[in-house]
């Protein structure tokens, strides 16, 4: 199995294969990754391909200074972004309600209706403390590469993944759970 | 350790990121302090409920399909230019804030202007040196000695301009992350990235600086204030 900067190299010098290769062997984590950021799945995989045609199109300008993937999901992040930067335009958001019924856990109900409830919580977060979960929980990714895909520093990385848990941690005290 | 600072150690600990003096003082206060206990169980249970979100597992159909769709993006791209074949440039980052949100807080904003230059190879137009942008942020400023922070500091009236980044608190740090962009050239890193408030200038995201014309960039660099 050849390293990715081999691959890389190969593309660059017009071996289409060779992306081909990096694209199969990413293509599950960037589109699950955008999956989770934007919760629809059509639109999931409109980034998943926008993020690898914009890589094919911008591969020279990966300086290689970090790692392939962290590149690529900076690349999905600002789509990502932009994306919900649009639904948020289009669609009134839904304020949070703290002591709304609606938002109390169904601890007792539904496993699904759990679910639910916590991605509701997970779409109330800023964009940056969205990401920073996604990324640190789901990919286990270090806050130095979670910067690299945010554009900021490592520090900013942890303080926005810090924010989201202590939010989320907040909701589910908020909403009564029974621990 | 007492619970103030045990309350900003949880999240490592729950993360299994904490490690040394930290971690051991930590699980001695830990097995003192009920509260900071059932503190880190809220933690985990977030944890581990973020961890049981479902994701869709698409199958072979699916991938069949995504290769086919983005088979033929490629191809279309490649009989215009391979990627070997295009130039090199940066990038553009889109900002969570929008510049006009963030010239109000001028007090917060500042801009210096980078004394790099960049070289746009887009044909046909001529090679033409152009001033890179850099507007030094929060982000940046990790990349700089700890006496630049201070200068910077000093010189956009913070409030204590002593301080340096690593004083300031989770909050200032928020402020600072939330108020301020970067828009940063070529020869600094991150080298790949630079940021252009899309509500100054309409580029898309990842819209390459060499995408512009030299027009476009002298009006960017006039709407920015470096020129």
């Amino acid at each position: 199995v050849l390293p990715d900067d081999e691959l890389i190299r190969k593309s660059l010098a017009g071996d289409r294969r060779a992306f081909d290769e990096l694209v199969v062997r990413y293509r599950k984590q960037v589109y699950l990754t955008a999956y989770r950021m934007v919760e629809n799945a059509e639109i999931a995989e409109e980034i998943a391909q926008e993020t690898f045609l914009r890589a094919y199109r911008q591969l020279r300008s990966f300086r290689r200074k970090a790692r392939f993937t962290t590149w690529l999901y900076r690349i999905t992040m600002n789509l990502c972004y932009t994306e919900l930067k649009r639904s948020a335009k289009e669609n009134t958001p839904v304020p949070p309600a703290v002591n709304n019924s609606s938002d109390r856990v169904p601890g007792k109900l539904m496993e699904e209706e759990r679910m639910a409830w916590l991605k509701r919580q997970i779409a109330l977060l800023p964009f940056k403390q969205r990401a920073a979960v996604t990324l640190r929980t789901f990919q286990n990714m270090s806050f130095n590469e979670i910067g690299h895909s945010l554009g900021c520093t490592a520090g900013s990385a942890r303080v926005n993944y810090r924010h989201a848990i202590l939010k989320l941690k907040e909701a589910l005290k908020r909403s009564g759970e029974e621990l | 350790v007492n619970c103030r600072k045990a309350q900003k150690l949880l999240i490592d600990f729950a993360d299994q990121s904490l490690a040394g003096t930290a971690r051991k003082e930590l699980e001695t206060h830990l097995a003192q302090c009920e509260h900071c206990r059932t503190e880190l169980a809220h933690i985990r249970t977030v944890r581990e409920n973020l961890l049981s979100l479902e994701t869709p597992e698409p199958g072979a159909d699916f991938w069949e399909e995504f290769d086919r769709k983005l088979s033929q993006k490629l191809d279309a791209e490649g009989t215009s230019r391979t990627p070997a074949e295009r130039v090199s440039g940066v990038l553009v980052w889109r900002p969570r804030v929008a510049y006009a949100a963030a010239a109000l807080t001028m007090s917060l904003i500042a801009v210096l202007v980078a004394t790099a230059f960049f070289i746009l190879q887009r044909p046909p137009q001529p090679a033409t040196e152009l001033p890179v942008i850099a507007r030094e942020t929060h982000d940046s400023l990790a990349l700089y000695p700890a006496n630049d922070r201070l200068e910077f500091f000093a010189q956009h009236g913070f409030e204590s301009p002593e301080r340096s980044l690593a004083d300031l608190s989770e909050e200032e740090l928020a402020v600072l992350e939330e108020e301020m962009f970067i828009v940063i050239g070529p020869d600094l890193e991150p080298a790949s990235q630079a940021m252009v408030p899309e509500e100054i200038y309409e580029y898309t995201v990842y819209d390459m600086l060499d995408d512009l014309s030299y027009e476009d960039i002298e009006t960017l660099c006039k709407e920015l204030g470096l020129t």
